[in-house]
């Protein structure tokens, strides 16, 4: 190569650095770093700031830390925290372990039905917690549960032998969807696992499991332990089977204790962000462990040298593997999910004794529901559009983030994890007040759709991020450097190389950005009219009646959809894979 | 003086009569008025062509609110949010201070209406807009005259009163006979063997709560009393209504009426008890009616307003929310008889604004028994 093109060469990747410098591409993605400051920052700091607000409705405003004072001088608060933690941790803890065995599973062996043992899991992740949690006290209540009576029938035992309302229950209905969850946080660096490694440990006589523990684990640290964070945040701020089950229990969790600030009339904001203060500590100690146990370690499974994705043969232990999956999947998933639409069908749910217990009614019901279509098609706009400029946006930031050097990288990284530190409907408070206090280009955006598109992409930033920061780490700069080298400009070596490389990653975060915009009611709660009403909060609308059959109905809805788009996902997945063959 | 006097009498008189006469005359030229008003503001309120009203939450009442006044008035749409008082109160108050003026009508709970959005000035007076002559008049209404939670009579009419259902037991458990008074709950035979729809949040627990806080016959005495029960606090209305009716908890303390029905028309032996000796109270929950200020579409909020007092309005407002109407040409069948009020019979006013000043008494000493 001639000195003049080395030099040039150079300058364009920055000096002899591996990082890139300053170039148009990078004020485009500095400039998309400073948007998602000013949409997170801004009024989550407004949030921060009207914590501080005491006076009631219709006063002027007056400051003080009364609300702070108040919040944390309540007595019930450090039992609220006890047991959160005790629950985060129980559930952490097993859904752990089952998540790394079901994403070796389907991404490393050679288990038969892989792909119908994927899929069921991701039924788990976006099942409707609250017919599914009614679906398990039906099944598991000491005193009416069909399970307790089946097996004291069976076995003469004098009392039921589950308890729902309980710790131990409390965990058992989180299981299906945070294992679920956890499983498609780990499997896209799973399947992006250089084979080349385990195979290495297989010839020098390892076992299956010693593969597992001493190769896959250790290599995937950086997806395992974001996924481990982001699953501990979101045990923390579960509220919805706590408030059905812990309550009759006497069991009282931090985000019961902000639900009812919420709720009290008028609300207590000031409290309830106090309170959240507790989250966004435990998510700063919780960044903090990750960078520490992180630094200075090398995680890229992807290099120049190309990789091998082909699975492991584990002998006859595949059938073993198969069985427990098979187990999990039909007493988690396929219980609940059959128990639930078998609901949308019943006269009143669970009741099997009444003249008629059979109807279609409630179908027929919400079919016929006059805002049903407008808000099928809010819904789909809303999950399209937030997952498509998400994936987008989440992808920019995490590169930012890993690939280069810029100063306030790790401001912009700890800003990301902010809005998870607050429960969802002081989000969509947040952004209401932002929104409305703001010019009037700004505030255009209230009661259309496209507010509610920017709020799940801030709700689901941590984990979309996240996931793509761990993604990006496995691929080696080399790659992009080598296209750099060769001539191509940044954004082709970007879409060209590493996008490609990111794309089952990519699809993974779109589809559950996808998800938690179709299911999700507190994030969009005040940002929607009745011109932007979703298909969630439709069920809302029924389940504030009491009427589980419809909400059911609709909850089955939304899996088929959700389904649908799942298939699609997989399809896009399939093809790469074609193409890569 | 004699004179004088005389004099001064039949001046009286004839002023008297002269203003009778005037008096009379005056009314005979308000019928038309009234009337003229009433199409003039029905002619505006089709060019305005919408009413927005931020309403109750829940599917049957959004279509009986939005349906039946469409078909009633061709040309005017509806434009309909609901939710609770938590989700909508703030979110009133965040709009009118962003400068966005965009409902017309609220309909909910005198809670929100009194303590969040009056306050806030986000309320216009109602006097203004009653015109149509069906919706306040005197012999349809139960007092004979609208009700209204705030003193001055002019903010929040109260547009249901049902009563509260106090007690549903498991009728295989506990005889209803049983169950006479509160006092009686505080046998300790029953010891572990209640549900209560919990006070420490909005609903009928609270209401409730607040009952028996202002009782003079019971008071905050027996309310801790009661917590020495081991009550159990149940926020899901279907969980505590099937709990009663599987057996699981005999004695429901304020359980959702709705919910108490649904588990009755499902076969279980649930007996619901409305009124104990110590008195009842009368709810209004989501339907006290307030004019929003500033509104986007006056004529057409007009319109809504007085079509709503009408009988087809709360008809369907009744039955769209299962509450009793304070109309009284509006009819109960939809509703099981404990929750229909009695015509003689006096209850304790839940939603007067009295009342709710005091609520937080109330739901401080249930935190205080149940933690939180």
């Amino acid at each position: 190569m001639e000195l003049s093109k080395v030099v040039s060469l150079t300058k364009r990747m920055g000096g002899f650095e591996t990082r890139p410098y300053l170039s148009w591409p990078w004020i485009f993605s500095l400039s998309v770093v400073g948007l998602s400051a000013l949409v997170l920052a801004y009024p989550l700091a407004i949030l921060f700031i009207r914590s501080f607000a005491i006076n009631p409705p219709g006063e002027p405003t007056a400051w003080g830390l009364e609300g702070w004072i108040a919040a944390y001088n309540d007595r019930a608060v450090p039992i609220a925290i006890g047991n959160t933690l005790l629950l985060a941790v129980l559930r952490i803890t097993i859904t752990t372990a089952l998540a790394i065995f079901f994403a070796w599973v389907v991404t490393r062996t050679d288990t038969p039905l892989k792909g119908v043992i994927e899929m069921s899991l991701w039924l788990g992740f976006f099942l409707p917690l609250l017919p599914m949690t009614m679906g398990w006290i039906l099944l598991l209540d000491p005193q009416y549960g069909l399970i307790n009576q089946f097996l004291m029938k069976t076995f003469r035992l004098s009392s039921a032998p589950f308890d729902i309302f309980s710790y131990w229950g409390i965990v058992w209905s989180h299981l299906a969807f945070s294992t679920s969850v956890r499983f498609l946080l780990m499997t896209p660096a799973f399947k992006s696992m250089d084979a080349a490694l385990e195979e290495a440990a297989r010839v020098s006589g390892s076992s299956n499991a010693g593969v597992l523990l001493r190769i896959t684990v250790p290599v995937l640290a950086p997806a395992l332990l974001a996924s481990t964070v982001l699953g501990f945040i979101k045990s923390l701020e579960s509220f919805e089977i706590e408030l059905v089950l812990g309550i009759p229990a006497g069991i009282y969790v931090l985000p019961t204790k902000i639900y009812d600030l919420i709720h009290w009339e008028p609300p207590l904001y000031n409290r309830a962000t106090a309170l959240s203060g507790i989250f966004l500590l435990a998510i700063f100690a919780l960044i903090w462990l990750q960078y520490a146990l992180l630094h200075g370690r090398q995680y890229t499974t992807i290099t120049g040298r190309g990789y091998v994705v082909r699975p492991l043969s584990i002998g006859r232990w595949r059938w073993a593997t198969f069985g427990v999956s098979l187990l999990f999947i039909f007493v988690m998933i396929l219980l609940p999910l059959v128990t639930l639409l078998m609901g949308t069908f019943m006269e009143f749910f669970g009741h099997f004794d009444m003249a008629k217990p059979w109807t279609t009614r409630h179908w027929m019901q919400a079919f016929s529901d006059s805002v049903f279509l407008r808000s099928l098609m809010n819904t789909l706009i809303l999950g399209i559009g937030a997952s498509i400029v998400g994936a987008i946006l989440y992808v920019l930031l995490s590169y930012y983030i890993v690939r280069t050097r810029f100063a306030g990288r790790k401001t912009v990284d700890i800003l990301s994890w902010l809005p998870w530190g607050l429960p969802g409907i002081l989000i969509s408070l947040a952004l209401l007040w932002a929104t409305l206090g703001s010019g009037g280009l700004v505030k255009v955006l209230y009661g259309t759709i496209y507010l509610l598109v920017a709020a799940i992409i801030i709700k689901e930033m941590p984990l979309g991020t996240q996931i793509l920061k761990a993604g990006i780490m496995q691929v080696s700069n080399e790659l992009e450097e080598a296209s750099m080298v060769s001539g191509a400009p940044w954004p082709r070596g970007f879409c060209r190389i590493l996008l490609p490389l990111l794309r089952p990653t990519l699809i993974a975060v779109a589809l559950i950005v996808f998800i938690s915009a179709v299911r999700d009611i507190p994030t969009v709660i005040f940002l929607s009219t009745y011109q932007s009403r979703t298909l969630s909060l439709l069920m809302l609308d029924y389940i504030a009646e009491a009427n589980m059959e419809r909400a059911a109905v609709l909850g089955v809805f939304i899996v088929g959809l959700i389904f649908a788009f799942l298939l699609i996902g997989r399809l896009l997945g399939m093809k790469r894979v074609a193409v890569e063959s | 003086m004699q004179r004088f006097r005389r004099k001064w009498f039949l001046s009286s008189v004839t002023c008297g009569l002269l203003s009778l006469v005037l008096a009379h005359l005056a009314s005979g030229q308000t019928k038309p008025s009234s009337q003229e008003q009433w199409e003039k503001t029905l002619a505006e309120a089709r060019k305005e062509g919408k009413v927005v009203v931020y309403g109750p939450p829940g599917a049957t009442v959004r279509e009986a609110l939005t349906q039946g006044f469409e078909k009633a008035f061709p040309g005017i749409s509806v434009g309909f949010l609901g939710g609770s008082g938590a989700a909508i109160g703030p979110r009133v108050v965040t709009e009118r201070r962003g400068g966005q003026y965009l409902v017309d009508v609220f309909v909910g709970s005198s809670v929100m209406l009194m303590n969040t959005l009056r306050p806030e000035k986000a309320l216009d007076p109602l006097d203004r807009v009653l015109i149509f002559p069906e919706a306040q008049d005197p012999k349809a209404w139960r007092t004979k005259r609208l009700e209204f939670s705030d003193k001055e009579r002019r903010w929040v009419v109260m547009m249901t009163g049902y009563v509260h259902l106090e007690v549903a037991v498991n009728s295989n458990l506990v005889r209803p006979d049983d169950i006479r008074a509160f006092k009686d709950l505080l046998d300790p035979k029953w010891k572990g063997k209640i549900a209560l729809t919990d006070p420490r949040i909005i609903g009928p627990g609270q209401v409730g709560f607040t009952f028996l806080y202002h009782s003079k016959k019971l008071g905050p005495d027996y309310i801790r009393a009661l917590g020495k029960q081991e009550i159990t606090p149940l926020r899901d209305h279907r969980l505590l209504a099937e709990g009663v009716g599987r057996g699981k908890y005999p004695i429901g303390l304020f359980p959702q009426p709705t919910q108490i029905q649904q588990v009755i028309s499902a076969g279980l032996p649930v007996h619901p008890i409305g009124k104990l000796a110590e008195g009842s109270a009368l709810a209004t929950g989501f339907g006290s009616l307030g004019l929003a200020n500033r509104a986007p579409h006056p004529n057409a909020a007009t319109v809504y307003i007085n079509w709503l007092l009408t009988k087809d309005g709360q008809t369907l407002l009744a039955r769209g929310l299962a509450y009793a109407s304070r109309r009284l040409d509006v009819p109960t069948d939809h509703l099981p008889s404990f929750m229909v009020p009695e015509a003689n019979e006096s209850y304790f006013e839940m939603d007067h604004e009295e009342t709710l000043k005091r609520r937080d008494a109330a739901v401080a000493l249930a935190r205080e028994i149940f933690g939180g």
